[in-house]
């Protein structure tokens, strides 16, 4: 019999994938995807390699599903420690300059003043948090956009909660501090 | 046990988490019953504020063909460790052949049966012919 851990969630899903359930596959992937391939975009800030990542992870988790067993870390929380380590090998890849920069990629379509203006906040935004450090940007990108709990975003980063909340309060504080700068060149 | 809430504590909650609602689940309730006093009430203003300008960055969304090829990556998976599987059962089936033609083989040249070659049924059936005979 499957253990299952009642504290996660996914658990009875992830073991119908390993029996080889389709139904459960579909789930899965309609569950997670549109998470990891923001997370993998978030870091990699270029959609191809988010979707190559994307699909590295849920290889990942085919194999890993019949023999899953939740022991420290929930299936979720795996899933992003996966995704977050296949980022950072290719960030440390490019740095090497073995990758290659993201390619520009030309917009397919001229966009209308107001997407052009959310885009320019999002391109902003986007900017703002890669310039920071790189466990700081992790804990914002985990807590925030991926709102995993504090005690998996602090599993997934290896790192005590105290050490998660302290960088977390260093990157919203340093974000504060050049957002408060933009405004006020803009003025 | 939870520490009691004081608004030195708040302000640290505030800075690493932003908003009360995305607090964690066990201290909201403080968080709450705090946030109109007035030195908490400026650090949250400033944490919605940064909750808000994050909010701007827009991720991408996975399209209907991506989501195709990841569902259909996990059939090609298994397609691919069954069709492993039974190659490496057909290896071991041709080896475990080849050693029992061996045997055989030696046998046959030197007339002597190779090691257990006697404990089989057809050394049996030979010992009943004879008897019967």
């Amino acid at each position: 019999m499957t253990e299952h851990d009642p504290g996660d969630p996914d658990a009875p899903l992830v073991a119908r994938v390993g029996r080889g359930e389709e139904s459960a596959v579909r789930q899965l992937v309609g569950a997670k995807l549109p998470r990891l391939l923001a997370l993998a975009a978030r870091l990699l800030h270029d959609r191809q390699e988010a979707e190559d990542v994307a699909q590295e992870v849920f290889l990942r988790a085919w194999r890993q599903a019949p023999r899953w067993r939740t022991g420290q870390a929930r299936f979720d929380t795996w899933l992003h420690m996966v995704t977050l380590n296949l980022c950072r090998d290719r960030l440390r890849r490019r740095k090497r300059g073995t990758l290659g920069d993201p390619p520009d990629l030309p917009d397919p379509a001229p966009l209308a003043d107001a997407a052009l203006e959310a885009d320019a906040r999002s391109q902003a935004v986007a900017r703002a948090v890669a310039s920071l450090p790189e466990r700081q940007r992790d804990a914002i990108l985990l807590v925030h956009y991926q709102e995993l709990g504090n005690v998996a975003a602090a599993q997934a980063l290896g790192v005590s909660v105290e050490a998660l909340e302290s960088l977390l309060a260093r990157g919203r504080r340093t974000l504060r501090q050049h957002f408060a700068r933009l405004e006020g060149n803009d003025d | 046990m939870t520490d009691p809430m004081t608004p030195e504590r708040f302000a640290l909650l505030a800075d690493a988490y932003g908003g009360i609602e995305r607090w964690p689940d066990h201290l909201q309730t403080q968080g709450w019953q705090m946030e109109h006093d007035p030195a908490c009430a400026a650090h949250l203003a400033a944490a919605r504020a940064l909750d808000v300008r994050l909010a701007q960055w827009q991720a991408p969304v996975p399209s209907p063909d991506l989501r195709r090829k990841v569902a259909a990556s996990y059939r090609r998976h298994w397609t691919l460790r069954a069709r492993v599987w039974w190659s490496a059962l057909g290896i071991g089936t041709a080896l475990a052949g080849a050693t029992a033609g061996s045997a055989l083989a030696f046998a046959l040249e030197t007339g002597a049966p190779p090691a257990g070659f006697e404990a089989t049924a057809f050394g049996e059936m030979g010992q009943v012919g004879e008897t019967g005979r």
